[in-house]
């Protein structure tokens, strides 16, 4: 049987996921990831209406602390990755939710040192259209923690440094970059 | 063309694509996707109901929900080409949204006719989480939550569909099939 190219045509009522075509099924993780990203983001958002910015960010920082980890074990579990050097870092990078969303590149200059270099991202984008400058916090604060919190729980001596991060001034710039580097 | 990838054990490969995984990889990959949606929901659910309170955690999840459901369907029709917006089209939305997460939850959906479905959930994980808990969420979220996400998800597609329960928790005992029975009819 022909993989589905798309759901076109008229309902299935045994219809599995497995039945699309390989170019689908990607097409549908960028929405799960979109979806992903949104529900955070209208929690975030709705919490931040009411009680403002401060209790938002403590709020989601609490949320994280619980849901790195589970998104750790899981796609760690998921993709058999194992290894406590930078490569396996940057392995995890490549398949958790998150950087499916950004355009990336990966400098891996040896095991134990890479470049995380993001040409997109749409909390960026989303931030830097909203104007109030939550960029400082979100990139400054929230992801060096998240980045951290990843590498340390494959090697807690990994370190994460932020080479250039927003705000920015010219939007054609890269949205940031970070090192990411084991000394043995 | 190279052996596709089962899982991503081996060497980094700096310029990894997501094509190169197997079907089954991906569809694993979905499910996790899925998990982790309803996962990260409950994590801000259950962190505002600490410190604000139940109903205050009630509240927002409802808010959060009507606009998750009201994005939804537009973006999977979108992305798996789902057209029209008849009852045949919200079905085949329910059947791919990770909301209503068919790699998680043991659920069926029958179409009887162009007017008239029914959409039985065999196993709900989110109820077996909330049974295991004990206390009670079950009432508020099966009861006050599920019919509103059930009817933002098919008013978005369009208004006419109306989503009813028919069954719904809490269960006499844990063997208790199906654990919530809906009718999905549309309304001239």
């Amino acid at each position: 049987m022909n993989a589905r190219r798309d759901y076109s045509g008229p309902f299935d009522p045994n219809f599995e996921h497995s039945q699309f075509a390989r170019e689908t099924l990607l097409e549908l993780l960028s929405a799960y990831a979109e979806y992903i990203l949104r529900i955070d983001g209208f929690w975030y958002l709705a919490v931040m209406e009411k009680w403002g910015n401060d209790a938002a960010f403590d709020t989601d920082l609490s949320v994280w602390k619980r849901g790195q980890m589970y998104e750790l074990k899981t796609f760690t579990e998921a993709f058999n990755l194992h290894g406590n050097d930078v490569a396996t870092v940057m392995k995890y990078m490549q398949v958790n939710p998150w950087l499916n969303l950004c355009r990336y590149s990966i400098d891996l200059k040896n095991n134990d040192h890479a470049i995380l270099t993001k040409y997109t991202c749409p909390t960026l984008s989303a931030l830097e259209k909203e104007g109030k400058g939550r960029e400082r916090i979100q990139c400054g604060e929230i992801t060096p923690w998240t980045f951290n919190t990843i590498a340390h729980y494959f090697n807690p001596a990994i370190k994460v440094r932020p080479i250039r991060i927003p705000p920015r001034t010219d939007y054609h710039d890269i949205c940031c970059q970070w090192e990411f580097k084991l000394e043995r | 063309m190279a052996q596709e990838r089962k899982d991503y054990s081996g060497p980094l490969d700096p310029d990894l694509r997501f094509e190169s995984f197997s079907k089954e990889a991906l569809v694993n990959l979905l499910r996790e996707y899925q998990r982790l949606y309803l996962v990260l929901d409950g994590h801000w659910y259950t962190h505002i109901k600490a410190k604000y309170g139940a109903q205050e955690a009630f509240d927002f999840d409802m808010k959060v929900w009507e606009s998750m459901e009201t994005y939804e369907p537009k973006r999977v029709a979108r992305a798996l080409n789902i057209q029209g917006d008849d009852l045949e089209a919200y079905l085949k939305i329910l059947q791919t949204i990770p909301a209503f997460p068919g790699l998680i939850y043991d659920r069926t959906i029958e179409m009887i006719d162009k007017h008239h479905a029914r959409i039985i959930v065999n196993r709900c994980t989110s109820l077996e989480y909330f049974e295991r808990e004990g206390i009670g969420r079950e009432k508020t979220i099966c009861h006050l939550m599920e019919p509103q996400a059930f009817q933002w998800t098919a008013s978005a597609v369009n208004p006419k569909i109306k989503v009813t329960p028919l069954k719904l928790p809490p269960r006499k005992s844990k063997d208790e099939v199906p654990h919530c029975l809906w009718d999905v009819r549309w309304e001239d």
